[in-house]
């Protein structure tokens, strides 16, 4: 294996045409990961064709250059715009632009890339070592399992909801609720679609994550401008340090990262979830766990790196039940299926027999990406900030029309744009009436993995509620949901602000 | 005397405009040669899946023989049937050409309110066919499709099977039917899912795609019971049909390329043309190869009569079933 591991890098790192396919994967999604509306699966769906006409391990790692880049890139954009650039990023936003606000843009982006590259290590040695292991277990997850899952997830609106636990749980409900418009993913037959075949397929998650957190920010930085409250975008950076992250901040953050970096290679290794599950559920055990959870919304590093490190840590474990089993864990993995078949190979319990030159190519790739998405950004980031820090009558519109030409582009859909544009007013008027659109935006995400679980379980079990205490997993997941609950209640009861 | 030269320039150069716009532009337009831009294919599933990758393959190969560059753009949504609807919805000048896959086109209209009908189409051609099988864990105690029945009709509640939609579910359909025993559809939202879902035991068996089951088939983690096209499948030979097994019951599905019907019949058979041609080329044999897509030709008019034949018995399998709109 180690052996083989050695040819991978060698293979990758010194054949140019390998070597440059993975830089230009890399660059191409932190670019588009940054720019809100563009994603990391638009970065994947661009390559795809590409890669048609490269060998298996090129058009792979390029891929996963271009996954790896687009999750982190999305944070740039949340952390300099408070306008996330993906779904995943949506958790970064929080305390990044926080920080930002305070002058430490540049220290925010650093301990986002440290917890990123850190995140994506370790869910590639995990990827390694035990990738056959946790994906049979994995398998045992079956749609009761998911469902107590979910229910706990639901409980980490929680900490997302701000001040008030009941705008939290409205929000997290108005959530569910959009995640069911369109076919009924049991029986398909179309629900609040009003007729039109345009909503039939749904909200997509971009277009409601562009509107309800992207443009609605910027909405609301552009009335704070127009009340003259500030005239550049971001401020300088107070004193050198504020671009800096020193070792120590790295070390004393170390503990949060790999707590998200392993709740990120698990929720990565069940299929269907995530890096946007990842990185909220990441937050939120930081959250709880930390020594000062009252920094957090208020710009705390912590946050950044937990949310960070959770959603590229989704990266090399949703490789996991990949090549392993044959299943895609995410759009973006079923995207890369499509590229396996055109090399004509199958991911799945075979791969590792016909094809151990591509798997380990594809390992060596995914640490290289990992190195130089770490180089490119420590000297780009200037870059990037320098371009925040501009006037924000050029920002403002600049971004506006990106998030409208990249809803556009995603189902070259005009019906998308007006819902983007009904959810950036929607997401507006909740932050006026002090609610939090992303507990809006976490109910979206788990509506629809919750409803399909809890009705498939139940036609498994004939109508019987039983099947959801059927397994310890189901067990585990119960406590681990009361005892959540438990602690928001405690930790709101001390502070009276329960209502 | 610079001025002079000037407006001498300019004089000469207008005449010279004036002349080669008389000469040339203003006649009455020719009627030019089909096609003489290029062709838009609009793909009714996202990209990087099977059918994308396919009908892409299918697009490079068929623009040697049309003599003009085919456009690929991803419309995916409301079933498949987004962008089936979106070609519709442009001139019917031949110029934009629409991959129609059978499941939208017989099945869905009895689900959800379309404007369209098979009638509304004029087929190109169908490039491949999916084959189903029907599959369980390789540690199941069910090694034959009797064993399944059996087992239904021990569980009043049902015994559950997972597929990813329609017309799989027929299958159980049917044989609940045949035999009187209860099936309980439990619905994926892809193939991977289905997979996944008879992997980890959750359901008893499935029904889904060849191209889907083989690497598990291959890998001793399934046993595929039957096959429930209509004959035996390439890649699995030893394995009976349905029909053998005395059940008669078949499913298939397509995949083809089709245009508004108002196309004039002229440039649908320059398209019928080129499509056949690309379909023979090697390029695209490949590509299908790869994907384990069987490649299967049928010509337009067949696969438009196949889809009104899958569209009449789909309505009376899904009111059998009490699932029409």
């Amino acid at each position: 294996m180690f052996e083989l591991l050695l040819n991978g890098f060698i293979n990758v790192l010194f054949t140019p045409s390998t070597l440059l396919a993975l830089i230009g994967g890399v660059i191409l999604g932190v670019i588009l990961g940054a720019i809100p509306g563009l994603t990391a699966t638009m970065a994947i769906a661009l390559v795809v064709p590409l890669t048609y006409y490269m060998d298996p391990v090129q058009s792979l790692i390029m891929l996963m250059g271009a996954y790896n880049g687009g999750t982190f890139g999305g944070s740039m954009s949340a952390i300099l715009l408070g306008a996330p650039g993906t779904p995943a990023a949506a958790a970064t936003v929080a305390d990044g632009f926080k920080l930002a606000l305070q002058g430490k843009a540049g220290k925010a982006i650093k301990m986002a890339l440290r917890a990123s590259v850190s995140g994506c290590l370790f869910s590639c040695i995990v990827l390694m070592m035990v990738a056959e292991p946790v994906a049979r277990y994995a398998l045992k997850f079956g749609p009761a399992e998911y469902t107590v899952l979910m229910v706990f997830s639901l409980t980490i609106i929680g900490s997302a909801a701000g001040k008030s636990i009941t705008k939290g749980m409205i929000g997290g409900a108005l959530g569910l609720l959009f995640g069911m418009v369109g076919l009924d993913r049991i029986a398909s037959v179309p629900r609040f679609t009003f007729g039109s075949i345009d909503l039939a397929s749904g909200i997509d998650l971009i277009v409601m994550l562009i509107g309800s957190l992207a443009l609605s920010e910027i909405f609301i930085q552009v009335e704070s401008v127009a009340r003259g409250k500030i005239d550049a975008h971001l401020p300088p950076p107070s004193c050198p340090d504020d671009d800096k992250l020193s070792f120590k901040e790295y070390l004393s953050n170390i503990k949060t990262i790999t707590r998200s970096a392993a709740i990120g290679c698990g929720i990565g290794a069940l299929p269907g979830l995530g890096p946007t599950l990842a990185s909220y559920i990441g937050y939120d055990m930081a959250k709880r766990n930390s020594r000062n959870p009252e920094l957090f919304g208020k710009g705390a590093l912590e946050g950044v790196a937990a949310a960070e490190s959770a959603n590229n840590a989704v990266c090399g474990a949703n490789l996991i039940p990949l090549l392993a089993l044959g299943v895609p864990g995410d759009t973006m993995a079923a995207i890369m299926i499509g590229a396996f078949m055109v090399q004509g190979l199958t991911p799945g319990p075979l791969i590792f027999r016909e094809a151990p030159h591509v798997v380990a190519g594809l390992y060596a790739g995914l640490i290289l990406s990992n190195i130089l998405l770490l180089i490119f950004v420590s000297v780009s980031f200037r870059m990037f900030t320098k371009v925040a820090r501009l006037e924000t009558t050029i920002i403002f519109p600049v971004v506006f029309i990106f998030c409208i030409i990249g809803v556009y582009a995603l189902n070259q859909s005009i019906t998308d744009m007006w819902i983007m544009l009904f959810f950036a007013v929607l997401g507006y008027v909740m932050v006026k009436f002090d609610y939090s659109p992303a507990t809006m935006m976490i109910g979206f995400i788990l509506s629809p993995l919750f409803e399909v679980n809890l009705r498939q379980a139940l036609l498994i079990s004939g109508n019987n509620p039983l099947i959801f205490f059927s397994t310890p997993i189901t067990w585990l997941f119960w406590a681990i949901t009361v005892y959540s609950i438990f602690a928001i209640v405690k930790s709101k009861k001390r502070s009276n602000q329960l209502i | 005397m610079r001025k002079m030269k000037l407006r001498l320039f300019l004089a000469v150069a207008l005449c010279v405009c004036l002349l080669v716009t008389v000469t040339t532009g203003c006649s009455e337009k020719k009627e030019a040669a089909f096609p003489d831009k290029p062709i838009t294919l609009i793909v009714n599933y996202g990209g990087g899946g099977g059918t994308d990758i396919t009908a892409r393959a299918l697009a490079k190969a068929a623009e040697q023989y049309l003599g003009v560059p085919v456009t690929v753009i991803n419309k995916s949504g409301g079933a498949g049937t987004a962008g089936i609807i979106e070609m519709l919805n442009k001139k019917p000048d031949g110029y934009t050409v629409g991959v129609v896959t059978y499941a939208p086109v017989a099945i869905v209209p009895h689900q959800m309110e379309v404007p369209y009908t098979p009638d509304d189409f004029k087929f190109i051609l169908s490039y491949g066919i999916y084959r189903y099988g029907l599959a369980v864990k390789s540690d199941s105690p069910y090694k034959t499709v009797e064993d399944l029945i059996n087992a239904a009709a021990k569980r009043e509640e049902g015994l559950p099977f997972a597929a990813s939609g329609y017309p799989q579910p027929f299958v159980y359909q049917k044989l609940s039917e045949i035999e009187d025993v209860n099936f309980t559809y439990v619905p994926t939202q892809s193939g991977s899912e289905t997979n996944t879902a008879v992997l980890g035991g959750h359901v008893e068996s499935a029904v889904a795609v060849m191209s889907d089951l083989m690497p598990f088939v291959k890998s001793g983690e399934m046993r595929i019971l039957a096959s429930v096209s209509s004959e035996r499948m390439e890649i699995a030979p030893d394995v009976p049909t349905l029909k053998e097994l005395g059940y008669d019951i078949a499913i298939n599905s397509y995949m083809g390329l089709g245009v508004h019907k108002d196309v004039p019949a002229d440039r649908l058979q320059i398209l019928r043309d080129a499509f056949a041609k690309a379909f023979n080329d090697p390029t695209f044999q490949d590509v299908m190869k790869k994907t384990n897509i069987p490649a299967n030709y049928i010509s337009g008019d067949e696969f438009g009569q196949i889809c009104v034949d899958g569209y009449n018995e789909a309505a009376e399998n899904l009111k059998a079933m009490g699932l029409t709109k």
